[in-house]
């Protein structure tokens, strides 16, 4: 009896080994995750994370799509749940922060977003952190007949007030389709005591609207403390372009068929018309041959 | 028509009556529904297994069935040839020839239209090009201006048929007797009324007016369906005239090409006679010098340029692996028929014959050098495709669908001329009573 128990425990202890290394040798065969996370903030009022998914393969980095990733504002409870969403193509993910959590992002001046990737047949389980300070930039433009400046002001909060950022970098520019256009002297500028920085607006000739508003914009990108800000403001500062006709609205060879120039219809409907109307002649005219011969 | 002065009215009737086939004839009739029916099977394989069973590829988009295309739609321009712009001018010599014109014209145009659609790939995709057509494309104006021009042939066959047709009622030859019902519907109503005669000799000017202008624009359409795309060898301005004058020229040599067989096959030694073999190869050399000055400007001023562009074509044509088709068109479609025909004996019908063989030939592979080159060589460089892309040579469903659509315009006029007189029975009779008075 006493062997009997033996061999039963003994084989239930090779059981759960081979559970155990089977466990070990999946594990060890799934990649490991590197999550990169970066914090923007638009006009202000639009804050959102964008993480990357990446792993190593052959000594190289490579991004991973369809990656599962949850995110949490300072802590990983319920409560403070941000939101979750799957990598794209890219291995990229952008999760706003959402209105229902606008008391605990007032609340302090530091946040940290936590985020978790899901594990899957190929990767491990993976997590990271990004911790900001919140920061504002402001834009006005100030013109005094001869020459346009803009000001660009960086504050921080400190639990308390909103405090001017001394020694930040501001790229200033105007907004273009392709990204930010420089048309200060300098690139970038670094604010000084006040949290501020003042640029000479100098091109005359930059198209605008047809009322001739252009967008002026400033940036601060990836800074370790206050992440990437980005503020704009739309200024008459611009050469009014007037739209022109759009360009397959016009009757051309080239647009579709309810858009074919007139000149082209007269003369093919012209001659259609004009042929197909002596053709139906002549078969009028055999119509009443055959009348003819039968009366 | 002086020459059948001596004959009777019965005697004309009677020899221009169709006639039951030979042997020869029940043979050459077999033969084309053999080959209609592999191409049938090879479209049939075309439509299950899709367009890749050519050889057509992402380059030559446009391979043997456009060549065969242009071919039917050039060949086809006789019928405004003879039967409009001889008439019009008033050469009644040209009267034996002008149904011999006109079935050609109408069974070319006819497979012009059928061989479009089987390149389409696609049949039931043609109601698009109604539903969706633009006005500003010329391949709407093609369709279009085919439409109209085979609706006009067909009028055109028809309208001066019909005095025959009566003949053919009131003639009850045995050999026709199936055929009857087929002649009361087209033609009993035919009493030869003054008003009746009179009506239907002012429709047919009517139409030999309209076919002129309509006939001009097809043969131009269709150039511009190349010359409107900026590639070597079609990027001109002369595309048009180019290709109306190649048109006029094999239209003539496959009317001098069926005379001939017509002649030898029924015996019409007495009204398809040497004079209309001596006229037609002058007619024939004149359209040939013509062409011959067209093509000498098409090639002759871009290889004068020789532009770094355009030169890989020419070259290819010139030299290269399509020389000896190049030179070879150009010299049995054009040199050697002028050279034939220049002598009095080479106007003679066996040589006319020949000549008119030599220009049909020369004519189709100048289509297929017209299309083929053109697309092998881009203006971009071709990169980084499979080598099947490079090159062309019709796969055996493309043979098939050629030949076979060639044997169905041959099939229709053989058909044709089994149920109708190929020589106007009633305009010969009256030319001979004119001249007799």
């Amino acid at each position: 009896m006493k062997s009997k128990n033996k061999i039963k425990a003994g084989l239930l202890l090779f059981t759960a080994l081979l559970y155990c290394f089977q466990l070990t040798a999946q594990d060890s065969l799934r990649r490991k995750v590197s999550l990169t996370i970066r914090y923007f903030s638009e006009e202000n009022k639009s804050m959102y994370v964008l993480s990357t998914a990446k792993t190593k393969i052959n000594g190289r980095f490579k991004t991973l799509p369809g990656i599962s990733m949850t995110a949490y504002l300072d802590e990983e409870i319920a409560d403070n749940f941000i939101d979750s969403a799957i990598t794209d193509e890219h291995g990229e993910v952008k999760i706003y922060l959402p209105l229902r959590l606008k008391d605990l992002w007032t609340s302090t001046a530091n946040h940290t977003f936590i985020i978790n990737s899901k594990e899957n047949d190929t990767t491990r389980s993976g997590q990271g952190e990004l911790t900001i300070t919140k920061a504002k930039l402001f834009i006005d433009t100030l013109s005094d007949g001869t020459s346009r400046n803009i000001k660009i002001s960086a504050s921080a909060w400190n639990g308390k007030t909103w405090e001017p950022i001394k020694g930040l970098e501001i790229k200033p520019g105007v907004q273009r389709h392709g990204g930010m256009l420089k048309v200060t002297d300098e690139e970038s500028y670094t604010t000084d005591s006040t949290g501020s920085i003042t640029a000479e607006f100098k091109d005359t000739t930059l198209p605008g609207d047809e009322y001739g508003n252009i967008v002026l914009g400033a940036k601060v990108e990836d800074n370790d403390t206050y992440g990437n800000l980005l503020i704009t403001k739309e200024a008459p500062w611009g050469r009014p372009v007037l739209k022109t006709t759009d360009f397959f609205d016009q009757r051309t060879l080239w647009t579709t068929r309810f858009r074919t120039p007139y000149w082209l219809l007269f003369i093919v409907y012209g001659m259609a018309i004009g042929i197909w109307g002596s053709i139906i002649s002549v078969i009028r005219s055999l119509v009443k041959t055959i009348k003819l011969g039968k009366e | 028509m002086s020459h059948l002065s001596h004959l009777s009215d019965d005697q004309v009737i009677s020899d221009l009556l169709p006639r039951k086939f030979g042997r020869l004839g029940q043979i050459w009739t077999g033969v084309l529904i053999l080959l209609c029916l592999i191409g049938a099977f090879a479209y049939y394989r075309q439509l299950r297994y899709g367009l890749s069973v050519t050889h057509m590829r992402d380059y030559v988009s446009w391979g043997i069935y456009i060549s065969n295309f242009v071919f039917f739609v050039a060949i086809s321009l006789v019928g405004s040839l003879v039967t409009a712009i001889f008439r019009l001018a008033n050469v009644r010599w040209s009267t034996p020839l002008t149904r011999i014109a006109e079935i050609i014209a109408v069974s070319a145009i006819l497979f012009a239209s059928l061989i479009i659609i089987v390149d389409m790939g696609r049949p039931e995709r043609l109601l698009n090009l109604f539903i969706h057509g633009r006005i500003q494309s010329p391949i709407l104006w093609d369709v279009i201006v085919i439409t109209t021009y085979l609706i006009i042939s067909l009028l055109l066959l028809y309208l001066p048929a019909i005095p025959d047709i009566k003949i053919l009622i009131d003639r009850a030859d045995p050999s026709l007797k199936k055929f009857h019902g087929l002649y009361r519907f087209l033609g009993s109503f035919w009493k030869g009324t003054k008003d009746q005669k009179r009506i239907n000799h002012l429709s047919i000017l009517r139409l030999s007016i309209l076919i002129i202008p309509v006939a001009f624009c097809i043969h131009t359409v269709t150039s511009w369906l190349f010359a409107t795309t900026f590639r070597p060898g079609w990027d001109s301005t002369n595309f048009g005239a180019y290709f109306i004058s190649g048109a006029f020229l094999v239209g003539a040599g496959a009317v001098v090409t069926a005379m001939y067989i017509f002649r030898q096959t029924y015996h019409l030694e007495n009204y398809i006679t040497h004079l209309h073999f001596d006229r037609m190869a002058k007619v024939l050399v004149m359209l040939a010098l013509l062409y011959l000055y067209f093509n000498i400007n098409e090639y002759l001023i871009p290889a004068f340029k020789m532009k770094k562009s355009e030169s890989a074509h020419l070259e290819e044509l010139f030299v290269g692996q399509y020389a000896f088709l190049f030179w070879g068109a150009i010299c049995t479609g054009m040199i050697i028929p002028i050279l034939i025909l220049i002598t009095k004996k080479g106007r003679r019908p066996l040589p006319v014959f020949i000549a008119g063989v030599l220009v049909v030939i020369g004519a189709w592979f100048k289509r297929y050098l017209i299309v083929t080159p053109t697309l092998l060589h881009p203006f971009l460089p071709m990169q980084d495709v499979p080598s099947s892309y490079l090159h062309y040579f019709p796969s055996w469903e493309e043979w098939a669908i050629a030949i076979g659509s060639l044997s169905g315009a041959l099939l229709i006029i053989t058909l044709f001329v089994r149920i109708y007189p190929i020589i106007p029975i009633h305009e010969t009779l009256i030319e001979k009573n004119e001249i007799k008075e």
